[in-house]
């Protein structure tokens, strides 16, 4: 799918580089989600093994965090901008788009669906992202991505998706959120809050009957379970800075349009491929994909 | 939701309430319980804000379950433990009215 270079504008060069470095980063975003589902089923699971004696196991608790519902939502617009990565790339390269224009048609279809789902037109979680606003620019992608005549235009997609990329990275990363006031970054603090406490309280519950190694395995498992959070918590916070990287260097892709160097440009494009990059190595490190 | 202050209060309340318990140092069998319940409840009233939260993104809307309900109900129970112990375990200020707010937040948001 990737281009040659040879022979290509500056501009469509510059949009093969963003599209690689879009593509890795937007990955990434994905593994913000899983490291999230990951802490709360431990949560789950240490709920089991503390109520087992008075509750049993009853399998229809075991739920995930996002429901299948949810999670479809976040899955759809992440592969939207994947999506339209590619697109940028076979556009850039004067390829025959044909398999690609279906594959662009498919997922707009779904980005499209999203962006008339009356829960999006009321996300509002700060006052600049309203949810007329989220549900404009989620249609916006599901436009680009459909529309096959205007898709071979390199300068007009872009000039069509310099809102909307803003505001779609504006809205995961309010969706990622702080530790102290929701989204994702909350969700695990509350995770691995519990996580410390009960396992604490199961020290303190069960110190007679344990053996020394015991106990001190137990209680090892504490420091374990502070580093996680604080390591969970910093990917999750990189993710945010890789979704504002993947915003304002799509911006600077925008503004080169009629520029034969762009040094700025170039610098951000390393930047959120290196990021990409890191986060690939930081979410190997921290949650099951990589284990 | 988002434009009802009692949304963002109640939220604050908890967090506030999650903070606090987080950061106690509880020792003993009696004492490590009681932070762990509560914090086991105000964690689960702080997920369900955060997958209704999370809800709007595709639509659907959840209502309070039997866990939100228990977690309600645990809290009030543990209020009377938690204030006689918070000088010993490291919580700061009055965790009392703390948790009254949380808890009347709570029942308002969630219809209970």
């Amino acid at each position: 799918m990737m281009a040659s270079g040879c022979g290509l504008s500056p501009l469509a060069k510059r949009a093969t580089a963003y599209s690689k470095a879009a593509s890795t980063a937007t990955l990434e975003v994905k593994s913000a989600y899983q490291l999230v589902e990951e802490s709360y089923y431990d949560v789950e699971v240490a709920s089991l093994q503390k109520n087992f004696d008075t509750d049993g196991f009853d399998p229809a608790k075991f739920q995930p965090f996002l429901s299948e519902e949810d999670m479809k939502a976040r899955t759809q617009l992440l592969e939207g901008l994947e999506q339209y990565a590619t697109l940028l790339a076979a556009v850039s390269g004067n390829q025959e788009v044909t398999a690609l224009d279906k594959q662009s048609e498919a997922v707009g279809k779904k980005v499209q669906a999203l962006s008339k789902d009356s829960g999006l037109q009321t996300v509002a979680k700060n006052a600049s992202m309203d949810g007329g606003i989220a549900a404009a620019a989620v249609d916006a992608l599901g436009r680009v991505l459909m529309e096959r005549e205007m898709a071979k235009e390199l300068p007009s997609i872009l000039d069509s998706m310099q809102k909307p990329m803003d505001q779609i990275c504006q809205l995961l990363e309010d969706d990622i959120g702080d530790p102290q006031t929701g989204g994702l970054r909350n969700q695990l603090k509350l995770d691995y809050d519990r996580l410390i406490k009960d396992q604490t309280a199961f020290i303190y519950a069960n110190e007679k009957t344990m053996s020394p190694s015991e106990k001190q395995d137990a209680i090892a498992k504490l420091p374990e379970l502070a580093a996680a959070e604080k390591k969970g918590d910093a990917a999750l916070a990189q993710t945010q800075e890789a979704l504002k990287k993947l915003a304002t260097t799509h911006d600077a892709l925008v503004d080169t349009k009629k520029s034969k160097d762009a040094p700025a440009f170039e610098s951000l494009v390393s930047q959120l491929e290196e990021e990409g990059q890191q986060l690939g190595a930081v979410y190997s490190a921290t949650t099951a994909k990589g284990k | 939701m988002a434009t009802n202050p009692i949304f963002p209060n109640t939220r604050t309340a908890l967090q506030t309430l999650e903070n606090q318990l987080a950061a106690a140092n509880p020792v003993g069998a009696q004492a490590s319980q009681a932070v762990a319940d509560a914090l086991d409840a105000t964690a689960t009233l702080l997920t369900a804000l955060n997958q209704e939260e999370a809800a709007q993104l595709s639509g659907q809307m959840i209502a309070a379950g039997q866990d939100v309900k228990d977690a309600v109900q645990k809290l009030t129970n543990l209020k009377k433990q938690l204030a006689q112990i918070a000088s010993d375990i490291g919580i700061l200020g009055d965790i009392a009215d703390g948790l009254d707010t949380a808890l009347s937040g709570c029942k308002t948001v969630f219809g209970i």
